[in-house]
């Protein structure tokens, strides 16, 4: 089996850019951009980050951040930021109407971002728990959404949701 | 103007900020704020500039017409085209950011979701491009439709005419009775023999209540009653009569419906397999076999169901209800209004009785599919749950779902027990109470003895009719939805259309032009990025490169298939889409690794390309195949049933039937994609020599990863990533140590380290 190279997270200083360019110091190395990749989204989000910056034939992984947690306080920011500009996934908060139209869900939400009008194909596989309580939709552009905990929402709200789960 | 059509609000916007619409060479619009919040970013691009819009849309719903967009604009930017040194679209996992880098900053647009990628990777070629004054290729572009025109909501497909949610069911019911319609003496008559048996079933309670407590069993009065005392067999006999009567209309009815039906419904269904059979590749890309079978089966058996039952009956029921309602006023007004009441309020239960009860059936239905694929994914893995002696974890996963199931069931059940009896308990306690109150009346001489049964009698069938309209709206819709997924197919234009005219070719000669081609199957995910190639008439060319670079793409293209978003093909000097699609199929035989054998004899399926080829030609293509040798292994020779249900091939042996197949074509044009990848080393080397037999006057286009049968192609295309990264001769290529030459060590590695072993 491989050996994971872990980072110590002493040794990286990352930044981002008012762009979201994410660049990283390095046994006094300046690497930019980096690529942090979330290797279990849904189980561990703030853990067990693959740090990757570019090398000539593509991507390479310099290692693995075990938790963002070790990181000093505004490093840990500078990540958070960047994987919520990384991984935009809206929460849904609100579920208003939904209906199945021709094999396809429609489905007022409001997220932390706004109202929104999705329509879901293939319910079944679009449309599912994930872990625990995580519920995760895709919808037929590819856009990502997830309902963080479905018992936060209210009665009404998650009768609606399971209804396909 | 593309590549979105702005809406009116926002063009008002541009112009209001001195860009005109005729200015407007292009236009994109984003979702995403640079905050990260949703916005809607519009991109204008001129001759001259940038324009962006910030701001938000809110959707004013028309009736019956087009929802119009309010646009609020909030910031606007023109950044001059000169201005700008590079355009980036930096692709994250789920969103993108858009880029414009000037001489002295690097502007953050906006943000976009993973959807629009593709047209903003298009519209920054076109940014740089009219920078830099260069020519610019829209003869394949088509407007993005990410939302209905109509509704504005979120469209599923592009190749929809109408999205789901602006397909009204009131319009597939009025389209699909047409088609019923033209059977006018039926109809008719269907309609006449409903009338007589709805009246006829309402006559019955009157003559078997009314006038049997009040005119058979009532000695003579003086109000009248007591005209038929005692005629006891006539009143009997003439009950029976109409019952008998109306259940023979009903009877007749029921015949002449199915009739209709079972014709309007094999009408149907070879309108729409035949309607499939015209669909491009890509309709069929984009859906499920099981659901295309699903639509062609399941939606017009529902069809029929409709149609023979479902409408027959609400006309009854409707009819019905009319007349309870004049034949019961006319006998008790009060208590009229009180059954109608009670039965408003029995229906109001039931219908809030059965929402539940579907939300139960569908988590019900829900629970036993999970675990009906738990089954399947456990049977199915049953090596690797040995192997790896997980038994228990495989028993505790399907307890975990079958209890899931267990749970689900008996919530239905313990509803449908509960709710439906205490619905028709509340309707029982009204009749306790129309029953007091008809005695009361009846005691005051307001009301016969045999009016209050009649109404007893009719009230029962009251609530039926209730009962069914609500029972019967889930399956109605339904079956609205089957006719618009039917309508849906009758409707879909197919993306490769042949022109009006287009030019008949007999027979090609195999010039082949490759002219600067992009493709993409999803919008915004480009597979072939601009290539351009030359075949003559005769030539091999080998197509090579790394599984997934476009290779089988581009003989998809070639076919026509698909057609190309960008550039052209021309065969013959004719571009291929100006040629007859039967003409270019006819001369363009395909040979591919995956080979689809249909239900039938080997004959038959050899002479699929060629119906009309005799036996001996049969014959000698697949002796030209290395099939013949196989074929006559089997006691049943040619005529053996192969395919789905009949006997099983091994993909090397399926392979040389669909090069018989291709020989006995005689196309001018070859293509072999993988086609003797299943074979072993022997089989290989009989085809490739009967290959070069079939070479002769032809072109061929062949792919193949083992790149020593492509050792003698005319020309070897090195296709990487979409594009065409090498071109020559196999000896042109290794001197040139690019990426063949690499392709060629490493094949060449491996065949020394098994020779090694």
């Amino acid at each position: 089996m491989s050996t994971l190279s872990y980072l110590p997270a002493g040794a990286l200083t990352f930044s981002l850019s008012e762009n979201g360019i994410l660049s990283l110091e390095y046994e006094g190395t300046r690497y930019e951009p980096v690529q942090i990749t979330r290797l279990f989204p849904f189980q561990h989000p703030d853990g067990m980050l693959s740090v990757a910056v570019q090398g000539e034939d593509g991507p390479k992984e310099l290692g693995i951040l075990r938790e963002i947690s070790e990181l000093p306080k505004d490093q840990q920011e500078h990540l958070r930021d960047y994987l919520r500009y990384k991984y935009f996934i809206p929460g849904i908060q609100k579920v208003g109407k939904m209906e199945e139209k021709l094999g396809y869900l429609y489905m007022d939400i409001t997220t932390e971002l706004g109202r929104k009008t999705i329509c879901i194909s293939d319910v079944t596989s679009n449309l599912r728990l994930v872990h625990g309580r995580t519920v995760s939709i895709i919808d037929v552009q590819g856009n990502r959404y997830c309902v963080e905990d479905i018992d936060a929402l209210s009665r009404e709200n998650r009768q609606k949701i399971e209804l396909y789960l | 103007m593309f590549f979105i059509q702005l809406p009116e609000s926002v063009e008002l916007a541009f112009a209001a900020r001195g860009v005109t619409a005729d200015q407007i060479r292009y236009t994109a619009k984003a979702d995403i704020s640079k905050e990260n919040a949703y916005q809607e970013i519009y991109l204008a691009l001129t001759d001259r500039e940038l324009c962006i819009l910030w701001g938000h849309e809110r959707f004013v719903e028309q009736r019956k017409r087009e929802t119009v967009i309010e646009y609020r604009c909030t910031d606007y930017r023109a950044i001059p085209l000169s201005s700008i040194t590079d355009v980036v679209i930096d692709r994250l996992y789920t969103a993108s950011s858009f880029l414009v880098r000037t001489g002295d900053e690097e502007i953050l647009v906006c943000r976009l979701s993973i959807s629009l990628a593709g047209l903003f990777e298009k519209f920054r070629e076109r940014i740089l491009a009219l920078r830099d004054g260069l020519p610019i290729d829209d003869s394949g572009l088509k407007d993005e439709h990410k939302c209905c025109p109509k509704c504005k909501r979120p469209y599923p497909n592009q190749e929809r005419a109408i999205c789901p949610n602006c397909l009204s069911a009131r319009a597939s019911f009025f389209r699909l009775l047409k088609e019923y319609l033209s059977f006018k003496k039926e109809a008719v008559l269907i309609f006449v023999m409903i009338f007589l048996s709805s009246a006829l079933t309402l006559v019955v309670p009157l003559f078997s209540s009314q006038m049997f407590y009040d005119q058979v069993l009532t000695p003579p009065g003086p109000e009248g009653t007591g005209r038929f005392y005692g005629m006891l067999l006539q009143i009997v006999l003439v009950i029976f009569a109409i019952k008998l009567a109306s259940t023979a209309f009903s009877s007749a009815y029921g015949i002449v419906v199915s009739r209709i039906c079972t014709q309007v419904i094999h009408k149907l269904r070879v309108k729409i397999f035949s309607s499939m059979q015209r669909l491009s590749m890509s309709f069929f890309a984009s859906k499920a076999t099981g659901t295309l079978m699903t639509r062609i089966d399941d939606d017009a058996d529902w069809l029929y169901w409709f149609f023979v039952d479902l409408v027959p009956m609400y006309i009854v029921s409707a009819l019905t209800l009319v007349g309870l309602l004049l034949i019961m006023s006319s006998i008790s007004v009060p208590l009229t209004l009180l059954i109608f009441l009670s039965c408003i309020l029995v229906g109001w239960m039931v219908v809030r009785a059965e929402k539940r009860l579907k939300q139960l059936q569908r988590r019900q239905h829900r629970a036993i599919r999970s675990m009906k694929s738990t089954v399947t994914d456990s049977l199915a893995g049953q090596k690797v749950v040995k192997s790896f002696a997980r038994e228990e974890q495989e028993i505790r996963r399907f307890s975990l779902k079958n209890q899931g199931y267990f749970h689900s069931r008996i919530n239905v059940e313990y509803f449908g027990a509960s709710r439906f009896p205490a619905t028709r308990m509340v309707y029982r306690l009204f009749q306790i109470l129309v029953m007091g109150l008809g005695a009361v009346l009846a005691i005051r001489g307001e009301l016969t003895l045999g009016g209050l049964t009649a109404l007893i009698a009719y009230s029962d069938m009251t609530v039926n009719c209730f009962e069914y309209f609500i029972k019967a709206a889930s399956p109605a819709a339904r079956a609205m939805d089957a006719a618009s997924r039917m309508y849906e197919i009758l409707d879909t234009e197919p993306s490769v259309m042949e022109r009006e005219n287009p030019v008949r070719m007999d027979r090609m000669k195999g010039d082949i032009s490759v002219r600067g081609i992009r493709f993409e199957y999803e919008v915004g995910r480009p597979v072939i990025k601009g290539i351009s190639f030359d075949v003559k008439s005769g030539q091999m060319i080998g197509l090579v490169g790394r599984t997934g670079a476009g290779k089988s793409t581009i003989i998809n293209l070639i076919s026509r298939l698909y057609d190309v978003t960008e550039g052209e093909i021309t065969i013959d000097g004719v571009n291929i889409r100006d040629i007859a699609i039967a003409d270019l199929r006819r001369n363009i035989g395909v040979v591919t690794q995956e080979t689809y054998l249909f239900m039938g004899t080997i004959t038959e399926n050899i002479r699929y390309a060629r119906p009309e080829a005799s036996m001996e030609e049969v014959v000698a293509a697949a002796k030209a195949a290395y099939a013949h040798d196989f074929i006559l292994r089997f006691p049943e020779g040619y005529d053996t049933v192969v395919g789905n249900g009949g006997v099983q091939l091994s993909g090397g042996e399926k392979q040389r039937l669909s090069i018989a197949r291709a020989i006995l074509q005689d196309p001018a044009i070859l293509i072999l994609d993988e086609a003797t990848a299943a074979m072993d080393t022997q089989t290989e080397r009989n085809i490739q020599a009967a290959i070069e037999k079939l070479r002769a006057g032809k072109t061929i286009i062949s792919i193949a990863h083992r790149l020593s049968t492509l050792r003698d192609a005319d020309l070897l295309a090195v296709i990487d990533d979409g594009r065409l990264c090498e071109s020559g001769t196999h000896r042109e290529l290794l001197e040139r140590r690019g990426v063949y030459f690499n392709l060629h060590k490493i094949q060449l590695d491996s065949l020394k380290f098994i020779n090694q072993e």
